[in-house]
C-alpha cells in the first residue's frame, strides 16, 4: 500500500537536501518543508504537521537532530526517522531513546528510503490505533466506575432526600418566624434579625449536603492530587451515615491522626469507601445479627503504608469466595451486579495500593485497603 | 396563625435530634406567642420532672437511639396524657397509622407548613386543657365523695342505682326516715341538686 505523503526534510547539508526530494518525488511522496536548524524542526513540525519526519542527526543552531526528534514526539507525536552518515554506537544509543521509526544510513538508495517510510508510517497508523483505543478503555473505565457510584447513590436517595429536608424545613420554619416577629406595631426586630441569620445558616447547611453529593456523582477527568484521607473518609461518611441510621445500623470511626498525605483522585477514593460500606450494611441486613455496627479504622502500618479497614459482623464470605468476589459480575445480591468491588480493586491497581477481604471471627467479614504515602507514590 | 396565641399559657415540648429544626421550631412557635421548651432527646424529656407543665408535645420520629413512635409507647406507659404531634420525613401510611394509634393526635410530614403546626399546636392545646379541666372536675368530685360517712356512700350507690328511699331502707335494714336524713347530708356534701346529677356523678367516678 503506497500513500503519498507529506514529508518534512531537516538537513543541514542543502545539496543532500535538494537530492532527498527529489528522491521523494520518485517514490511518490511530496515535501511540505525543508530546514537546516532543530529549533526550526520543530516549529515547522507543530505548524505544518507532516505526516513523517527525515532528521539528520548533525544540524545546525543549539539543538541536534535527536532533540529535536525527541521534542516533536512529544509535542505532536509525528513519527522521525533518522537519515544519518554517523554510525557510532553513542550515537545510535541516543538516538534509539528519541524513539525514531527507522533508521537509514546515508547514502541510500530509492528502495531503502521507500521501505523505511513505508514502515514508519504503518507503525504510525498502528499507535495512533493503540493510542485511540486505550483512551476509549480509560473513558469507558471511568464511565464504568461512574455508573456504579451512581447506583451506589441512588440506593441512598432516600436519606440524602432527607437529608436535605431537615435544612429546608428550617429555612421555612425560620423565614415564617422572621415574618411573624415583624408583624403589628410591637416588631421585634432582634429576634426577627436572629431567625433570618438561622434561615441563611440552614440555607448553607443544605447547599453543603448538595456539594458533598455532586462531588461524588460529577462526571469528571480522574485527577490524581493531593489529599488528606481522613478528611475524605468523614466526607463519605458524612454522606451514608444518615442511611445507615435509618436501617439501624451504628457506625463506628477510628481516623488515626497525623497520617501522611495520600496522591490519588478524591472521587474514585471515596467511590471505594463508599462500597465497601454499603456493602458491609448489606452484609448485616442479610444476617439478621444483633450487632447492626460498621466499624471504619484508619491507621499506617509498619511499613508506612496508610491502611483503611471496613469491618462487620454479617453474614461473612465464603472462605472459597474471598478472591472471586473482587472478579468482574461476581455477586451474591439478587438485584446486584456484581461490579462494585472489581472497580474497587481497580482504583486502588490504579493508585499503587491493594485491596482485599479477610473473613472476621466469628461472624463477618474485614475489608483492607493500602494506599503508598505521598513520598513514595509515582503518579502514573 | 394562631389566634389566642396569647391565651395560651401552656408550654410546648419539642423533641428533635436536629439542632437546626430544633432550634427553628422554637424560634417560630415562640414568634407566635408561645412557650416553647427543647429536647434533643425523648430520655431527655422523660427525664424532667414538671412534665405536667406541657400543653403539647411537638416530637420527630428520626430520633437518635430509639425510634419516635416507641416512645409514644412510653408515654402511654407512664400515664402522660399530653397530645403528642408527630413530624415525619419519611411519611408513609403504615408508619402514620402506627404514630395515630399510639396515640399521636396529628401527623405531619416535612417540610411541614408553619400553618399547618400552629393549627396542630392549638388543636393540642385546647383538648389538652379540655383533658384537664375533666381531670379536676372528677379530682372535685373524688374529694367530696371521700366526705361522706360509709353510711352516706351506702345510700349515694342505691340512688345512683335508681332505688326509691323505701327499698334503699329495705335494702340496708334501716327506717325510711334515717334514710331520708342520710340522703339529704350526702346530696349537700355531694352538692348534687337532683337525682340526675348524682347518675351523672356515679359514672364519673366509675361507681
Amino acid at each position: 500500500m503506497t500513500t503519498r505523503a507529506r514529508v518534512m526534510v531537516v538537513e543541514d547539508d542543502r545539496i543532500v537536501a535538494r537530492d532527498i526530494g527529489e528522491q521523494l518525488g520518485r517514490i511518490g511522496h511530496s515535501v511540505i518543508g525543508v530546514t537546516a536548524r532543530g529549533e526550526a524542526a520543530v516549529e515547522l513540525a507543530i505548524s505544518n504537521r507532516p505526516d513523517l519526519v527525515l532528521m539528520d542527526i548533525r544540524l545546525e543552531g543549539e539543538i541536534d537532530g535527536i532533540d529535536a526528534a525527541r521534542h516533536i514526539r512529544a509535542r505532536c507525536q509525528i513519527p522521525v526517522v533518522f537519515l544519518t552518515a554517523y554510525a557510532d554506537d553513542e550515537t545510535i544509543r541516543r538516538a534509539s531513546e528519541a524513539e525514531p521509526f527507522g533508521y537509514l544510513l546515508k547514502p541510500f538508495e530509492d528502495l531503502q528510503l521507500r521501505t523505511v517510510i513505508e514502515m514508519a508510517l504503518y507503525k504510525d497508523r498502528a499507535d495512533r490505533k493503540l493510542r485511540e483505543s486505550t483512551a476509549a478503555l480509560q473513558v469507558a473505565q471511568a464511565e464504568l466506575a461512574r455508573m456504579s457510584r451512581i447506583t451506589t447513590m441512588g440506593q441512598l436517595t432516600a436519606s440524602i432526600a432527607h437529608e436535605v429536608n431537615q435544612p429546608l424545613m428550617a429555612v421555612v420554619m425560620n423565614a415564617e418566624a422572621c415574618v411573624q416577629w415583624l408583624k403589628g406595631e410591637k416588631a421585634n426586630v432582634g429576634e426577627a434579625r436572629a431567625a433570618a441569620e438561622r434561615a441563611i445558616a440552614e440555607g448553607h447547611r443544605a447547599g453543603a449536603i448538595i456539594q458533598r453529593v455532586r462531588a461524588i456523582a460529577r462526571n469528571a477527568p480522574v485527577v490524581f492530587e493531593e489529599h488528606d484521607l481522613n478528611e475524605m473518609i468523614e466526607s463519605v461518611l458524612s454522606i451514608v451515615q444518615p442511611e445507615l441510621s435509618r436501617q439501624g445500623i451504628a457506625l463506628d470511626v477510628y481516623l488515626q491522626p497525623g497520617q501522611p498525605s495520600i496522591v490519588g483522585d478524591r472521587v474514585q477514593l471515596q467511590q471505594v469507601m463508599l462500597n465497601l460500606v454499603s456493602n458491609a450494611a448489606d452484609a448485616i441486613n442479610a444476617s439478621g445479627t444483633q450487632q447492626r455496627r460498621v466499624t471504619v479504622v484508619s491507621a499506617m502500618d509498619p511499613l508506612g503504608e496508610v491502611c483503611v479497614t471496613v469491618e462487620d459482623a454479617g453474614v461473612g464470605i465464603d472462605p472459597d469466595h474471598l478472591d472471586v468476589i473482587f472478579n468482574p459480575f461476581f455477586t451474591t445480591k439478587r438485584d446486584g451486579i456484581g461490579m462494585g468491588l472489581s472497580i474497587c480493586r481497580s482504583i486502588l491497581d490504579a493508585h499503587g495500593g491493594r485491596l482485599w477481604a479477610e473473613p472476621r471471627v466469628p461472624t463477618g467479614t474485614c475489608f483492607r485497603f493500602t494506599l503508598p504515602p505521598r513520598m513514595l507514590q509515582v503518579a502514573p | 396563625m394562631i389566634a389566642h396565641a396569647e391565651k395560651v399559657a401552656a408550654v410546648v415540648a419539642v423533641i428533635d435530634d436536629d439542632q437546626g429544626i430544633r432550634e427553628a421550631l422554637d424560634g417560630m412557635l415562640r414568634s407566635v406567642g408561645l412557650q416553647v421548651e427543647c429536647f434533643a432527646s425523648a430520655h431527655e424529656f422523660l427525664a424532667k420532672d414538671d412534665r405536667d407543665k406541657f400543653g403539647c408535645i411537638v416530637l420527630d420520629v428520626h430520633l437518635p437511639g430509639r425510634n419516635g413512635l416507641d416512645f409514644l409507647d412510653d408515654l402511654a406507659a407512664l400515664h402522660v396524657t399530653t397530645p403528642v404531634i408527630v413530624i415525619s420525613g419519611f411519611a408513609d401510611v403504615p408508619m402514620s397509622v402506627r404514630a395515630m394509634k399510639a396515640g399521636a393526635i396529628e401527623f405531619l410530614t416535612k417540610p411541614v407548613r408553619a400553618m399547618d403546626l400552629l393549627a396542630a399546636v392549638e388543636a393540642a392545646v385546647k383538648r389538652d386543657c379540655a383533658m384537664k379541666q375533666a381531670a379536676e372536675k372528677i379530682a372535685g368530685l373524688r374529694a367530696d365523695f371521700e366526705t361522706l360517712t360509709v353510711r352516706e356512700r351506702e345510700v349515694f350507690v342505691h340512688v345512683a342505682a335508681g332505688l326509691m328511699n323505701k327499698q334503699i331502707a329495705a335494702a340496708l335494714d334501716l327506717s325510711e326516715a334515717t334514710i331520708k336524713l342520710h340522703r339529704g347530708t350526702m346530696m349537700r356534701k355531694m352538692r348534687a341538686n337532683s337525682l340526675a346529677d348524682i347518675v351523672r356523678m356515679a359514672d364519673r367516678l366509675g361507681i
